[in-house]
């Protein structure tokens, strides 16, 4: 074990973690305003995944159709939210989260019948290639994500901080009850959200389609669990939470890998959830909602 | 000098900058009713759920019949006798009246089903909720919803009953019917402490009675006396004009 | 005989016995190994919901990674019985008691006081996956590939029959065992407490019951009866793999029964299943070709819809008309 896989373990952990991170603030933004767990939302990171593939078909270049794809899937999630939860509200909780359980299934039976059940690729041109940084080989495909995903939550984050929706998304998370007092129409603002929070899901997935190969079931496979613990370990709804979040855990599985083998890196992410359910049960922000 | 039921000693309550409890200290009787005033925010809430261990204080000790409870779980707490109603009440809404009434007779196992099936009828019949037994208890108004809170912690077998805001939205005919019950429970060989803004109530049941102001005991002992204080006036009224003290406390209600 | 049916529990019990009852006889006249196996699959997820019911219905928890048990249950046996020649009957017990120790470890990490229930949900998802991460890695459990068993003979002792309808007795008489389990927690004292916590578990709390105690009884049942399923599922499907065991796909199809069925009731996770999982199975081959992937999509509508048609069941509405059938005869109000 030397130095420089060590280095090359936790560099790749942070490029990693810059994408959990874009996936995990998705998910705590819904669950911050809406109080649902969005179970799923890993499946909108494997359509980010195919819609990438399908441009890349098409002609155009993935990365430019990061923007129109998150229009569409955000879009679409506000449609969904309208259709299937929103009429849910007034039931027990269980039964939101059950329907989006249902959703799961749903889409994860329409990217298998649209796109079949193998493994589909998205190959660059400079898919391979990579760069030395210090002795540690990155490739340009991970290092474009990670970029972009970092350029993506700071836009958000602007977006949260300083548009009348965003501020309105942060009063309604630390606070529904004031949040109606103070005019929010809290019905419009749980459909932008959950648009909102599937789209970056879904822009996670264009960022990692070069990388990575795609199948129906990629997003609950993979992405699953380390989105949870993220969320928990953020505290649940905090913004900047999930994006530290997901860089740690991001560098935990990286270093996981390494000591316990590639095979059982989600383990790490077990043992990190336990841990954190058992001794930090309200995250690193102790209950304090951005 | 007989045994004290509750004694509550330098208690301190704290969440965040806020002092809740202010080193706050009394003893409670077996066989009394103990009446707790103060304005709003005074902290006799944080109190009841202090004593009956839903939140732990920062300092203090808290003794039970003797043995110190400081911190532990209400669930522990019952079974030592110490029983509590919500200022919100808590039914169990999806249950019948009665159902609701044998989960606090079962005593969290002390009980056997049958025996707790028995008991929880006499509760019901000495809380007049009799009418009302098969009904949901979602579907009450909010005079039987009180009693049924009172009724179902009754039914857990208490010496000592905490009874929070019972008073609060009850029709003056409902709150008469309410104190009498009160009385009917301390006769029945259970310790009472009440927090209420209703003074009628107040005055009516109580036979000693705690001022609390901003989380700290200012006054203590006789109502009448008591109330009569500067201190507790200047409590409720600020440093405006002391007025005329009268002996006749009609239906005030001391807001702050 | 009218008091006794009068109450709702005793009615539902002879009417879910009665059902299962129609079953064994109707199974013994049928002849086609097809229905046979789709009668067992739907006897298997009723058990498996009826069970659930004990957790996520009953206590109200937020149970919705079940499949764990199940899996852990069916690789038990697997494991047992190929690798270890354990007996598939001592193999069901085992599984049993696998699954009521990894629910008992759940509960310790997730059920404490104060801590949300979303925290529990996320978590046993999330466990179903990694189990299922590990077991496809696991070369010694048989990797992806999974397990095979070989059956040349019928044999009770080792629980394997060549014939079908043998495995469809031995599911419908251990879905009597959970239709009893779930019966007789509902009219006891643990009834009780898991309706307070339920409904209000501060206030429950306050009434003396300890609610995480409760919680982890619960769910000990709860995810062991799963795990005996699991390991009599493998016996039956004589093949196993990860994908199968622990698919997040099935474990929402096992959550149909009770949820769109009545999850506080006996009934409905056993009608709800007996309907769905036929129904599943007949649209599943009459839609051939891309079946899997439509299939999907129909399902998981069918839940979504069926959750917002019926948000408490369809027993709820059975439960009222009993109530109206029973009280018009009974007249003077009831103590029991």
């Amino acid at each position: 074990m030397t130095f420089e896989l060590i280095v090359q373990a936790v560099l790749l952990g942070l490029l990693q973690g810059g994408v959990y991170a874009l996936v995990a603030c998705g998910l705590t933004l819904i669950y911050g305003v809406m109080k649902i767990v969005n179970f799923a939302h890993a499946e909108f990171l494997t359509l980010g995944m195919y819609l990438a593939m399908a441009a890349f078909h098409l002609g155009a270049s993935p990365y430019l159709a990061a923007l129109p794809i998150f229009g569409a899937v955000a879009v679409m999630g506000a449609g969904i939210q309208r259709l299937l939860i929103r009429p849910a509200l007034q039931h027990p909780q269980i039964n939101q989260m059950l329907i989006t359980i249902g959703l799961s299934t749903m889409m994860i039976g329409a990217m298998q019948l649209i796109w079949g059940p193998n493994n589909q690729v998205l190959k660059l041109e400079w898919s391979g290639e990579s760069m030395e940084l210090g002795g540690v080989r990155l490739t340009y495909v991970r290092l474009i994500s990670f970029a972009s995903a970092a350029a993506i939550a700071a836009m958000a984050w602007w977006f949260l901080k300083h548009t009348r929706t965003g501020m309105a998304m942060r009063a309604a998370s630390q606070n529904p009850q004031s949040a109606r007092l103070m005019g929010i129409e809290v019905m419009r603002l749980n459909m932008i959200t959950f648009g909102v929070g599937t789209g970056l899901a879904a822009l996670a997935g264009v960022l990692i389609a070069p990388a990575f190969f795609a199948n129906p079931t990629f997003g609950t496979d993979y992405f699953i669990l380390p989105a949870f613990v993220i969320v928990v370990l953020g505290t649940m709804g905090n913004f900047a939470g999930a994006l530290i979040g997901g860089l740690i855990i991001g560098v935990a599985e990286g270093l996981g890998g390494l000591v316990f083998g590639p095979a059982l890196r989600q383990l790490v992410s077990l043992l990190l959830f336990v841990v954190v359910l058992l001794f930090l049960p309200r995250g690193l922000f102790k209950g304090k909602v951005t | 000098m007989s045994h004290a039921l509750l004694e509550v000693r330098n208690m301190v309550k704290r969440f965040g900058g806020l002092t809740a409890v202010d080193h706050v200290s009394f003893e409670v009787m077996p066989g009394r009713i103990i009446g707790v005033i103060g304005p709003n925010g005074s902290g006799k809430t944080t109190l009841f759920a202090n004593v009956s261990g839903f939140q732990t204080p920062e300092e203090g000790e808290i003794r039970f019949d003797g043995r110190l409870i400081t911190g532990m779980r209400p669930s522990v707490l019952c079974e030592l006798g110490i029983a509590r109603t919500f200022q919100i009440v808590q039914p169990f809404a999806g249950l019948t009246v009665y159902d609701n009434v044998v989960a606090g007779a079962l005593r969290g196992g002390r009980t056997s089903l049958t025996e707790a099936k028995q008991k929880a009828s006499q509760i019901i019949e000495m809380c007049g909720l009799r009418p009302v037994s098969q009904q949901m208890a979602g579907s009450l108004p909010i005079a039987g919803r009180k009693r049924l809170e009172v009724a179902r912690a009754l039914a857990t077998g208490p010496k000592l009953l905490l009874l929070d805001e019972v008073m609060a939205g009850l029709r003056p005919t409902e709150v008469d019917e309410a104190i009498a019950l009160v009385r009917q429970i301390r006769d029945s060989g259970v310790t009472v402490i009440l927090v209420e803004h209703l003074m009628r109530a107040v005055m009516a049941l109580s036979e000693e009675l705690l001022v609390l102001q901003q989380g700290k005991l200012i006054a203590r002992g006789d109502p009448k006396t008591v109330c009569n204080q500067p201190e507790v006036i200047r409590a409720y009224f600020g440093e405006a004009k002391v007025p005329e003290t009268t002996t006749n406390h009609q239906e005030v209600t001391l807001h702050a | 005989m009218t008091k006794f049916l009068s109450e709702w529990n005793n009615w539902q019990l002879v009417v879910a016995l009665g059902f299962v009852l129609l079953c064994a006889l109707g199974g013994s006249a049928v002849e086609s190994d097809y229905v046979i196996q789709v009668m067992v699959l739907a006897a298997v997820y009723a058990a498996v919901g009826t069970a659930w019911s004990i957790a996520g219905g009953l206590s109200g928890l937020l149970l919705l990674g079940y499949i764990s048990f199940f899996g852990l249950g069916a690789y038990v046996d697997g494991v047992f019985f190929t690798k270890l020649g354990l007996n598939p009957w001592l193999c069901i017990v085992l599984g049993f008691f696998s699954a009521a120790l990894l629910a008992w470890l759940i509960s310790l990490v997730t059920l404490r006081f104060g801590l949300g229930e979303d925290y529990f949900a996320m978590f046993t998802v999330a466990l179903s996956q990694v189990l299922k991460y590990i077991l496809l890695n696991w070369d010694y459990v048989g990797g992806a590939t999974g397990i095979y068993l070989t059956v040349i003979e019928d044999n009770f002792w080792t629980l394997s029959f060549v014939e079908r309808k043998p495995y469809l007795y031995i599911a419908l008489v251990m879905l009597v065992g959970v239709i009893l389990i779930n019966y007789s927690i509902q009219r006891s004292r643990m009834g009780y407490y898991l309706a307070a916590v339920r409904e209000n578990d501060q206030a429950a709390e306050a009434l003396g019951i300890n609610v995480h105690k409760v919680k982890t009884q619960a769910m000990i049942i709860s995810g062991g009866l799963a795990g005996s399923m699991g390991a009599f599922y493998t016996q039956f499907a004589t093949f196993i793999d990860p994908k199968q065991v622990f698919s997040l796909a099935t474990n929402f199809e096992m959550l149909l029964g009770p949820v769109l069925g009545g999850r506080l009731s006996i009934i409905g996770p056993v009608m709800g299943a007996s309907f769905l999982k036929p129904m599943q199975d007949f649209l599943r081959g009459w839609m051939g070709g891309d079946a899997d992937a439509l299939y999907l999509i129909l399902y998981g509508a069918v839940l979504a819809i069926g959750i917002l048609l019926l948000p408490k069941g369809a027993a709820h509405y059975v439960q009222i008309w009993h109530r109206k059938r029973y009280t018009a005869t009974n007249g003077e109000e009831k103590q029991t």
